[in-house]
């Protein structure tokens, strides 16, 4: 546990290092900046306007994790020869991996937690310029639910990526992986609607049907970890579905950090 | 010669182009915006959500957004739309709600709007149909529903349960309860209106939509003292008056006020008060 903790801490200070953090600061201060200056430009719906920008600044801030970092997980460690530097210190592959996939956690954590921060601003300058009025179904429980099923969504994704560059070493292959696994898992749910009840005169191939079906149990459904706009409106997800989505994303996590240690360990690295 | 003198020099004509040409796109991009609006709402519904990630919020902001600076720039500029951009406009608005179901701008605007400017009552009405039942903790659509129903199809009878059911709603104002009474009470439109675009100038927060709000309240306020002043003049005189200069010698008005539309009060034979500018020509849209 102290090797995969040792390697978490490694991983977070490599990513500190390429200023991640500072670029977050600054998304952090233009977020704050134009929700205030959006939303009123608004009629009615001022609170929801702030939070939409705010829970979708968080959303971006941490994608950049997986997309940016994530993906040069194995690439960057291989090309500096890093990795054999680390595996010959008696570290086994699953604890490489598992300290990376920590490192990564860390960064996400840091960055959620910065432009929740900023967030909360947000939404007090608003408040403050705008009147208590508009902010009359502002429900900091929910908003908080929302951005920790957030970051529990971001880790599930994040794992897929470590699986990805586990499997392939090429940087590029795992960046368009992770996009296709991005863009499968928030529209998943929308097509699976859609083929439940195709409108008149569609009709939906049965290949396709079980296509989507597979799907479904393969990719991650990063859809149903969005909860920003029952949040934007002040509700609060029931506890059942909360318990739902903590197993959901946990399970899937595990059973994503299992399949990339396995590929990890099967892998020629010279 | 130094030898950053042409890049410096490139530099300032590349900036004198590019600032130049700034006001000639914001022109080109004004006239792509019908275009743009008719194209948005042509795209599926379940296409635009799929598309929009996780950022559906954002996304139905920002088309909101757009829909209220094409508008108020035309309201700004003093333009009429055709009928057209109004079916746009709605079908924007549809595809805004689709998107965020919970979103009351894009309704608010709708009655706003689509139902007072365009005089599109029912598509109106199905949208806040659509409001009601997403937004089941909020009175609002019943109110406007209630309110639709009295004031633009002079149906009491179907206002009234909307009404109530407004009043039903935890938080509605306690005003809500007796309202529908007092609208057949008054039996005038003109009393009704001015409550309800209070209530609405109440919540409105956009400047371009308060000015529009106020503008519109002010004319019925004083069609509505017209009106006073005619039932008056028939108490009296146990008529009502021929024109407007009969309630001036009977010293009722001291002159006919103008319409802050530009338009002119005409008093119709049956006692009530027209205005030639329709508050901004409000016909209802040949429906096709």
């Amino acid at each position: 546990m102290k090797k995969i903790i040792a390697i978490a801490l490694l991983s977070f200070q490599e990513g500190l290092r390429q200023r991640v953090l500072y670029g977050i600061m600054i998304f952090a201060l233009f977020l704050i900046t134009t929700s205030v200056l959006l939303s009123g430009m608004f009629m009615r719906d001022i609170a929801k306007i702030t939070i939409d920008f705010c829970l979708a600044a968080i959303s971006a801030g941490g994608l950049l994790v997986p997309f940016f970092l994530a993906v040069n997980l194995l690439a960057r460690d291989i090309e500096r020869r890093t990795i054999f530097s680390l595996l010959s210190r008696a570290i086994s592959r699953a604890q490489y991996v598992l300290g990376k996939f920590g490192g990564l956690v860390l960064l996400t954590v840091t960055i959620v937690a910065i432009l929740s921060v900023s967030a909360a601003v947000a939404i007090w300058v608003s408040k403050l310029l705008y009147g208590d009025y508009f902010f009359q179904h502002l429900h900091i429980p929910a908003l908080l639910v929302a951005v920790s099923i957030q970051l529990l969504g971001l880790l599930v994704f994040t794992a897929v990526v470590v699986l990805w560059s586990c499997i392939s070493t090429s940087s590029f292959l795992v960046t368009l992986l992770a996009i296709a696994t991005y863009i499968i898992g928030h529209t998943m749910e929308e097509l699976i609607r859609f083929m439940a009840t195709p409108p008149p005169g569609v009709e939906v191939s049965p290949v396709v049907q079980k296509t989507l079906s597979a799907a479904l149990y393969i990719f991650p459904n990063l859809a149903a970890f969005d909860l920003k706009l029952a949040a934007a409106h002040g509700l609060m997800p029931s506890g059942h579905e909360i318990i739902f989505l903590l197993s959901y994303g946990v399970g899937y996590t595990a059973a994503a950090l299992c399949l990339a240690i396995i590929f990890f360990q099967r892998r020629d690295l010279l | 010669m130094n030898r950053s003198y042409p890049t410096v020099l490139a530099l300032v004509l590349a900036t004198t182009i590019y600032v130049l040409t700034i006001p000639l796109l914001g022109e080109i991009q004004r006239q792509r915006q019908v275009e743009e609006i008719g194209k948005i709402g042509e795209i599926p519904p379940a296409v635009v959500r799929a598309l929009s990630f996780e950022f559906k919020g954002v996304v139905a902001d920002f088309l909101m957004l757009r829909t209220m600076a094409f508008v108020g720039e035309r309201i700004g500029a003093n333009q009429e739309f055709i009928q057209d951009e109004w079916r746009y406009l709605h079908r924007l608005l549809t595809k805004i709600t689709e998107i965020d179901r919970r979103f009351w701008d894009p309704y608010l605007f709708a009655e706003t709007m689509l139902v007072w400017q365009a005089g599109m009552i029912e598509e109106g009405n199905q949208l806040l149909l659509k409001a009601a039942e997403h937004r089941p903790w909020d009175y609002q659509p019943y109110y406007f529903l209630g309110f639709n129903h009295f004031y633009f199809k002079k149906d009491a009878q179907r206002a009234a349960p909307y009404l109530r059911r407004a009043a039903r709603i935890p938080g509605a104002p306690d005003y809500l309860q007796g309202l529908a009474a007092r609208f057949s009470l008054y039996g005038n439109e003109t009393a009704a209106g001015i409550i309800f675009l209070e209530d609405m100038l109440r919540q409105a927060a956009n400047p371009t939509v308060s000015q529009y709000l106020a503008k519109r309240l002010q004319t019925l306020k004083i069609i509505y003292d017209l009106e006073r002043k005619v039932a008056a003049f028939k108490i009296a005189h146990d008529r009502l008056p021929q024109s407007f200069q009969e309630m001036i010698v009977a010293g009722l008005l001291s002159e006919v006020p103008p319409d802050p539309y530009g338009g002119e009060f005409i008093l119709l034979r049956n006692g009530r008060i027209y205005t030639t500018s329709e508050l901004i020509g409000v016909k209802p849209l040949d429906k096709k």
